[in-house]
């Protein structure tokens, strides 16, 4: 069997399998007339609206035997009468764990030698529903043996604490942050005129945390004051693209292709159990090769909530994955309030 | 002071009466009603390129703020709220209670502004100016609207009736800080977070008026479910969701349609759906739009939740036989609907609704009661 057949076999059972245990996304797929026994291609099993996963319960079980729950952070998740937040419920978080960890090694971690960790988020037991953080930790116990150290304490960012420690750092960095709190550590670098040297070879995983607030920056700055400030060079920026609904990330192949010196335009990918569709919002279908569209994802490691998900994503594909292009403009279906600016925060 | 030649400014606008302020604003309005008036171009350029709106719906936007603007509906707002709109002139006798009232609006609003649509800015500021305070906005970085262009306008028709309003940056929270000190009287529109935050910076002594997050229904009853009306009905509530983009307050965050009617929720769901692809949605929107149409099947009970949304709930459009509206309209009122409409008028709220469930100016004024 070749790999796309064995996805393709794969999907057809989860698929099954979440149309019977999931009435909710039972009742969808009626909706949409695709059932188990009329699905011809992996590409047509319906994907569910991520603001489904705010306003459903999206599981193969009862919700009360969850044994973890993760929450979108609010901030991207609009649409329905009331303002919450999306909820993604786990039966085990055996699978999850075990989808973490190959493609964070093939596209953070390529080359070898020892390395020490930083997170600039909250620590797991800090924030125990963030999924970041949940995988994050995850990555900790098993490269750093648990010894990397994070820098968001009560919603404090410890900027000072963190300069000091990578000023004093030795071996090669892996730096996670997200965009926003990355943007912030560099500012106070800025401001206080501190340039900081990082070891050859260290790395930055950046995460989208802009979503929904008005400070967009642009990536090509943020990474031109990372080489800055850090001495981190832009081919080990590493954007990663995770959603609290899936189950598995994505990200930038730039540090893979830089280490192995593979030329090309990087673009985003996900481990082999994943499938991305680029949809084209003038006919619901597949957009043509390079227009730019929805994205849609296909998770197998989403075997407990639901496969597909239909993301308010704009990209396009590129490669054998596709290049994100962030949200479209006036994007946001609101009630009143849903996502007005919340200036004190800026 | 910042607000030393502000005040100055508002003194001058104090002598004049409410209802010539009133005249001058209807008249400034019904230059705005006209297609090629420079600065309504202006706004529509602004609104399209800045808020997003498409051309049709910023066009639409406006002609139905400013048709609410004229001067015989500002005059109905003013007896609406005030019943003898002179009390902001005078003293005036009030034969309910034999006692002679007077009126003064705050000397200094503060209103702080949110980007989802551009109207309660306008409305807000013309509130104030028809209290003859001195009105300073803040408006929302992410999207500021025209504000500032209508200000412009307003300058060319009224100087000294344009004299006493600013705007200031965004972002400058250390100067809105200080003027919420200063002011009388703090109004603010955001997300409860956002006011919560808010309301911290506001001293005891300065009243505090907060719009918050806000939602909007709209129910079809089963008996006017029928073949041959539900076309024109499905276009008139795809209107109300394309009015403000599906995303002011009004505009429905749901539908809901009975089962059991000679047309199925399903179907009715279908003629939305192509009312909808009928109007100049961009096609993100629209299909964004048929997402929530499709997830939208799958909830189900009203009552339920309306229940849930709470005292988040503001407007309900509403189709039903006459009996049966009777009993609904008076249950929706015990659960806090604050505007119960026909569906395609959601968007067109008359000047005189009680905004979030209450008077509007009447609560900003301060009165003094004559007994003597």
């Amino acid at each position: 069997m070749s790999c796309e057949e064995k996805f393709e076999a794969l999907a057809f059972k989860i698929f099954s399998y979440q149309f019977e245990k999931n009435l909710n996304y039972k009742k969808f797929c009626v909706l949409e007339g695709k059932t188990p026994s009329n699905v011809s291609s992996w590409k047509e099993i319906p994907a569910i609206p991520a603001a489904g996963f705010k306003e459903l319960a999206l599981a193969t079980f009862p919700v009360r035997r969850a044994v973890k729950i993760f929450k979108t952070s609010g901030t991207t998740q609009r649409l329905g009468p009331i303002p919450g937040r999306g909820v993604h419920f786990f039966d085990t978080l055996k699978l999850y764990g075990a989808a973490v960890l190959p493609p964070f090694r093939k596209y953070l971690l390529p080359d070898s030698g020892p390395c020490s960790f930083y997170f600039l988020m909250p620590s797991p037991t800090e924030a125990p529903e963030s999924s970041l953080s949940y995988m994050m930790g995850i990555v900790n116990r098993s490269f750093a043996a648990g010894q990397g150290r994070y820098y968001v304490k009560k919603g404090e960012l410890l900027l000072k604490r963190l300069a000091t420690d990578l000023q004093n750092e030795k071996k090669k960095v892996f730096l996670a942050s997200t965009a926003f709190a990355l943007k912030t550590f560099l500012d106070d670098l800025e401001q206080r005129k501190c340039l900081i040297r990082l070891p050859a070879a260290s790395r930055l995983m950046e995460t989208g945390g802009f979503k929904g607030r008005s400070r967009e920056v642009s990536k090509k700055a943020l990474y031109g004051a990372c080489e800055k400030f850090l001495g981190i060079q832009k081919d080990y920026c590493v954007s990663e693209y995770g959603m609290t609904e899936l189950s598995s990330q994505f990200y930038d192949t730039t540090l893979h292709d830089a280490v192995l010196k593979i030329k090309r335009k990087s673009f985003k990918a996900g481990p082999p159990w994943t499938r991305t569709l680029v949809m084209d919002p003038r006919t619901g279908r597949e957009a043509k090769r390079g227009a730019v569209g929805f994205l849609r994802h296909f998770d197998l490691a989403n075997r407990g909530s639901v496969l597909a998900l239909q993301t308010e994503d704009l990209g396009r594909v590129v490669g054998v994955g596709f290049e994100l292009l962030g949200r479209a403009p006036g994007s946001v279906l609101r009630g009143c309030s849903l996502s007005y600016e919340e200036f004190l925060r800026s | 002071m910042i607000t030393g030649k502000l005040e100055e400014a508002r003194r001058l606008l104090e002598r004049r009466s409410t209802v010539s302020i009133a005249a001058s604003l209807g008249e400034l309005s019904s230059l705005w009603l006209k297609r090629n008036y420079s600065f309504r171009k202006k706004a529509v350029r602004r609104l399209v390129t800045k808020s997003h709106f498409t051309e049709k719906m910023a066009q639409v936007l406006l002609d139905a703020l400013f048709k609410e603007l004229t001067y015989a509906k500002l005059i109905k707002l003013l007896r609406s709220e005030f019943r003898d709109p002179r009390v902001l002139d005078e003293f005036r006798p009030d034969r309910a209670s034999g006692v002679r009232h007077r009126a003064h609006g705050p000397r200094l609003i503060m209103h702080i502004f949110a980007g989802n649509v551009p109207n309660p800015s306008i409305i807000s500021f013309i509130l104030g100016m028809l209290l003859k305070s001195a009105n300073i906005g803040k408006l929302s970085s992410s999207d500021d609207g025209f504000l500032n262009i209508y200000l412009d306008s307003l300058r060319e028709q009224d100087q000294a009736l344009a004299a006493p309003q600013r705007l200031i940056p965004p972002k400058d929270r250390a100067l809105l800080r200080s003027l919420i000190q200063e002011s009388d009287l703090v109004v603010a529109y955001g997300t409860d977070e956002t006011l919560k935050k808010i309301r911290e910076d506001v001293p005891l002594n300065v009243f505090f008026a907060g719009y918050g997050h806000r939602v909007s229904f709209a129910f079809f009853a089963k008996e006017i479910l029928r073949k041959n009306k539900i076309s024109s009905l499905a276009r008139r509530v795809a209107r109300d969701i394309w009015m403000m983009d599906a995303r002011g307050c009004l505009s429905p965050e749901r539908l809901y349609a009975e089962a059991g009617g000679e047309v199925s929720p399903q179907e009715f769901a279908e003629q939305v759906l192509r009312a909808l692809e009928k109007l100049d949605f961009s096609a993100e929107r629209l299909y964004q739009l048929k997402n929530w149409l499709k997830l939208g099947q799958l909830q189900g009970n009203f009552f339920e939740n309306l229940q849930a949304a709470g005292k988040t709930l503001q407007c309900m459009a509403l189709e039903a036989g006459p009996e049966r509206k009777k009993r609904i309209v008076e249950k929706l009122s015990e659960l806090g609907v604050n505007r119960i409409c026909r569906a395609g008028a959601m968007q067109a709220p008359p000047l005189t609704w009680h905004h979030d469930g209450r008077f509007n100016m009447a609560s900003w004024v301060t009165w003094t009661d004559d007994e003597t």
